[in-house]
């Protein structure tokens, strides 16, 4: 069944259209689902299945069925996050933080040490260097939730500051706090890998 | 004239939006005379692109879902049209 075949099926509520469409793109809504959030992910691509239903009739084929799906996905997470926020721990901006970035600055804020190259050049290198791919998953699998969120929500999902901060439910700044430490522990991280070959 | 650690942190605390203006030319014009913040910078988008790229590929090489997810997904639905699956 070709793409056009299978909106028109979806637009006619056709059970086999929906199986087809499940089959096909289901694994890849709920694992956008899950990298934003592992615990919300099946209940939100339930719920986003059900707003296909509800808005297929609007689908004007500006992007590809799957871009499409996959955006309801990610919606209908960013929605449950919004309902759940009790079960997502933001840490305060005035939590003692042990930045390790700030360490690699003097007290004028320039650098102590001389920087250093990466032998990684491009993204496609970084991710086939599987040990930093893995030491990557690692350190963001390990981060608090309000870092690890405005990361994947930043720098995986391209999402606005302000669908950001509306998600977290949390002020600007305070967003930008926690990018920044999710980002410079980050940074570190592959820094020392380039150097040594460890996480 | 900002800090290196200024300009870095400028740059780690943007999201998906242009710098302002202030914020882009205090950058650019350090950038001009620091070599050690133009290599960070460029160790930054590196990073930014991974994890973009990182999140692509997870999703382009999602698994297919079971019979059993697929069904639990249509029984929600409750769709008016029974008609029997199509061969994938």
């Amino acid at each position: 069944m070709n793409e056009q075949a299978l909106i028109e099926g979806l637009k006619a509520s056709n059970n086999a259209a929906y199986r087809l469409a499940m089959h096909q793109y289901g694994g890849a809504m709920l694992a956008a689902a899950r990298q934003i959030n592992q615990n919300f992910a099946e209940d939100a691509v339930q719920e986003a299945w059900q707003a296909v239903c509800k808005s297929i009739h609007q689908f004007e084929g500006r992007s590809s069925l799957k871009t499409w799906l996959i955006t309801i996905a990610m919606r209908s997470t960013y929605s449950m996050l919004r309902k759940n926020k009790h079960w997502v721990n933001i840490e305060s901006i005035d939590q003692t933080y042990d930045d390790p970035y700030s360490k690699l600055f003097d007290d004028r804020g320039h650098w102590k040490d001389d920087a250093h190259s990466w032998n990684i050049d491009s993204p496609d290198k970084l991710l086939e260097a599987h040990a930093m791919k893995d030491c990557m998953n690692k350190l963001i699998r390990s981060l608090p939730d309000g870092q690890r969120l405005a990361l994947t929500l930043t720098d995986f999902q391209s999402a606005t500051p302000e669908v950001i901060c509306e998600t977290l439910n949390v002020p600007n700044n305070h967003y930008r706090v926690l990018l920044h430490r999710a980002r410079s522990r980050l940074y570190q991280m592959l820094n020392h890998f380039e150097q040594t070959g460890d996480c | 004239m900002h800090s290196c650690k200024e300009i870095c942190e400028i740059t780690l605390k943007q999201g998906n939006e242009p710098l302002s203006w202030k914020s882009y030319f205090a950058r650019f014009f350090h950038l001009m005379i620091c070599g050690h913040c133009r290599l960070a910078l460029k160790q930054f988008r590196l990073m930014k692109a991974a994890l973009h790229k990182q999140h692509i590929n997870t999703i382009e090489k999602a698994s297919h879902v079971s019979d059993q997810q697929v069904d639990q997904w249509i029984s929600a639905l409750e769709l008016p049209n029974t008609s029997p699956p199509v061969e994938h």
